[in-house]
């Protein structure tokens, strides 16, 4: 489903560029501003409405005020998207910047028209093709006609007919229109099917072509998409079951909290005795910090006793080199500077006071960084030394005494008793709305808001 | 269905006229096909789209006929086994031609709007003679808009399409191209294939 999103939105981002494109070439046509057409002679006849690639150039430089380098990478843009096509030399869909004959495509051939060719489309045109050149097909046309005819071939009688009537139906134009018709049919075929695009089809080499104007981004979005690791759904399933398993006793909702939800009887011990600096945790609490190194790290609590365990063991540099690399992460914009040139005198530099054991080649780069320092240039030490803690420290940790004893003295609260006889529960009563505390007429407001029981929390 | 149509349908001549009829939609789709694709460029005027609108009418007429005769064919008890291959190979081939026009009548329905006569887009300078009178702007004033017959064409053509894709159980697979026509010969042969599948004798859902 995510991957059907994105895609959509890739083929969305597709329709969006090609509309642009459109504007760009209606507003070529303009009759005072356009570009200038010319008359194409072939022998005796004659085809209005061509265009030189270097008035096309010199067009696109003059309307949006660009450089020529950038204007030849727009028209080629154009050309490859199949809205100018090249009349000499249409297999070479590239706008060069001289005499070279161009001319618009007509607008049924359209990229962005919502529908895309067909293979029936395709089997048409290239039956039309196969009949009018007697087999003469080019290389990738022959090996796609084959393809097709397999594909489809419950309806090939079809595109045989359809293909002879539409051979039939454009001898009745004039020379000239059938010419220019076969040129715009024979683009837009050029443009859709490049060379390449059977093989896509037929799986065997997995090379997408480069000039497939609409399906690239989709293509590279596939790409990638393949690259990624995956997990089996089995796996990832168990890990989620296993995951549900060890926190479910943890969970408030699920399981109760004691002494009891505040929510339900005002009583707010619960959120006192959890809070992230106690002198005696919950017995809950310090079970979750061996669950995993991320648990006992982020819990303040955790992190000061972890602390006083590497201290034993000579190591608590590297605790602080990584809260210093946090708040580097996610601190002032201002700061940052400061901050790294901070980290790197205490922890870095050669001969530091609380020197880090980083391996040679991430220290290399860290110090290479540093020079353009920003956000994020500690993060590969930072991951290293995580690593050490989670793989080296962590365990001893968690078989140390300390954590022994931290166990052994953590509290279970007991449950509130459940009281007999409900009228004697605490009064429930709202909270003054915020809108009552306003600076202007505050006064007068306090004096008239209900003062009953006394409200748990302080009013600003 | 009329008693008098029924008649017709059981002689020989079904599979002749629905092969006749097939041709003759064939012909209306290319020749619409031919003005579809100058909507919005130098060949496109009223006159085209009047000329585009009669075609598409022509061809949905043709269509919805040949949808009768040759559900009436395949409803009944087939004369041959080889007549009933032959139905529904039409049938199958009828189905492509209805997805081919279809497909024409929504691109005609985008260009007719986006290069609407009433003051939309100015049509591309394509290459192509202007069909029929030489000015377009001097010329006819306010034309009844050809997208209402279109729309309630579109309309049609689609349900049709979807009642046969989903009313008629014929896979594809079991179809076989008479055609052969491989690109390295010089002409086209036709073969007819006696073909003894298993669509002999099995049973057709048809409506």
């Amino acid at each position: 489903p995510a991957a059907g999103c994105l895609g959509q939105a890739v083929a969305c981002q597709a329709r969006f560029l090609a509309r642009q494109m459109e504007r760009m070439i209606v507003s070529m046509q303009d009759p005072d501003m356009g570009i200038k057409m010319r008359n194409q002679r072939l022998l005796i006849t004659v085809i209005p409405h061509a265009m030189t690639g270097s008035d096309i150039v010199e067009w696109l430089i003059q309307k949006y005020g660009i450089s020529e380098e950038e204007s030849l990478h727009l028209g080629n843009l154009i050309v490859k998207h199949g809205y100018i096509y090249p009349l000499k030399d249409p297999r070479s869909l590239v706008l060069r910047a001289d005499e070279s004959p161009y001319r618009f495509q007509t607008p049924y051939f359209w990229t962005s028209t919502k529908w895309p060719a067909t293979e029936l489309d395709y089997a048409i045109y290239l039956a039309k093709k196969n009949i009018r050149k007697q087999g003469d097909l080019i290389e990738h046309e022959k090996d796609n006609y084959n393809l097709l005819h397999k594909r489809i071939n419950h309806t090939w009688d079809f595109v045989v007919m359809q293909a002879r009537e539409q051979l039939r139906a454009a001898k009745q134009r004039r020379k000239g229109d059938r010419i220019v018709i076969d040129c715009q049919e024979q683009a837009y075929w050029l443009v859709n099917r490049p060379p390449g695009w059977g093989q896509l089809l037929g799986g065997t080499s997995c090379q997408a072509p480069q000039h497939l104007p609409c399906a690239w981004p989709q293509i590279e979005y596939c790409r990638k998409a393949m690259a990624r690791t995956r997990v089996k759904s089995s796996i990832c399933l168990e890990g989620y079951i296993k995951f549900n398993e060890q926190y479910v006793p943890h969970d408030p909702i699920m399981s109760g909290c004691l002494p009891s939800n505040p929510w339900i009887t005002d009583d707010t011990t619960y959120w006192a005795m959890n809070a992230p600096t106690v002198t005696t945790p919950t017995k809950l609490r310090v079970e979750r910090w061996g669950f995993n190194f991320s648990e006992l790290i982020n819990d303040p609590l955790g992190r000061t006793q972890l602390l006083e365990f590497l201290k034993k063991e000579f190591s608590a540099e590297n605790l602080s080199f990584w809260e210093a690399c946090e708040e580097l992460r996610y601190g002032e914009q201002s700061r940052i500077a400061e901050i790294v040139d901070s980290i790197y005198q205490q922890f870095l530099a050669p001969g530091a006071t609380r020197w880090v054991n980083i391996d040679s080649k991430t220290m290399e780069r860290t110090l290479e960084g540093i020079k353009t320092p920003h956000r994020y240039v500690m993060d590969d030490a930072q991951m290293h030394i995580y690593m050490l803690m989670k793989k080296d420290s962590y365990p001893r940790f968690l078989k140390s005494d300390l954590y022994k004893n931290l166990m052994a003295e953590a509290v279970i609260p007991p449950e509130t008793k459940k009281r007999v006889f409900p009228f004697m529960r605490k009064q429930r009563h709202s909270s003054p709305s915020p809108a009552l505390l306003l600076p202007a007429g505050e006064a007068e407001e306090r004096s008239r808001s209900p003062s009953t029981a006394p409200v748990p929390e302080e009013e600003s | 269905m009329a008693p008098g149509r029924r008649d017709v349908c059981r002689g020989p001549g079904a599979v002749g006229t629905c092969a006749t009829a097939q041709v003759a939609l064939c012909k209306a789709t290319a020749g619409h096909r031919q003005l579809v694709l100058q909507l919005g460029g130098s060949g496109d005027s009223p006159r085209l789209r009047e000329e585009r609108c009669r075609r598409s009418a022509e061809a949905c007429e043709l269509s919805m006929g040949l949808r009768r005769v040759l559900l009436a064919g395949l409803r009944q008890a087939p004369a041959s086994p080889l007549e009933r291959q032959e139905l529904e190979r039409l049938w199958v081939l009828f189905l492509s031609t209805l997805e081919l026009f279809l497909q024409d009548l929504y691109r005609a329905q985008h260009l007719c709007q986006l290069f609407s006569m009433q003051g939309g887009v100015a049509p591309l300078c394509t290459g192509l003679v202007c069909w029929g009178l030489p000015s377009r702007r001097g010329g006819r004033p306010s034309q009844p808009p050809t997208t209402q017959c279109l729309e309630e064409e579109i309309e049609q053509m689609r349900a049709m399409l979807a009642e046969m894709e989903s009313g008629a159980n014929i896979p594809p697979w079991t179809v076989e191209a008479t055609e052969t026509t491989q690109p390295a010969e010089r002409s086209s042969t036709r073969e007819r294939m006696a073909w003894g599948g298993p669509c002999a004798g099995h049973c057709c859902g048809v409506l």
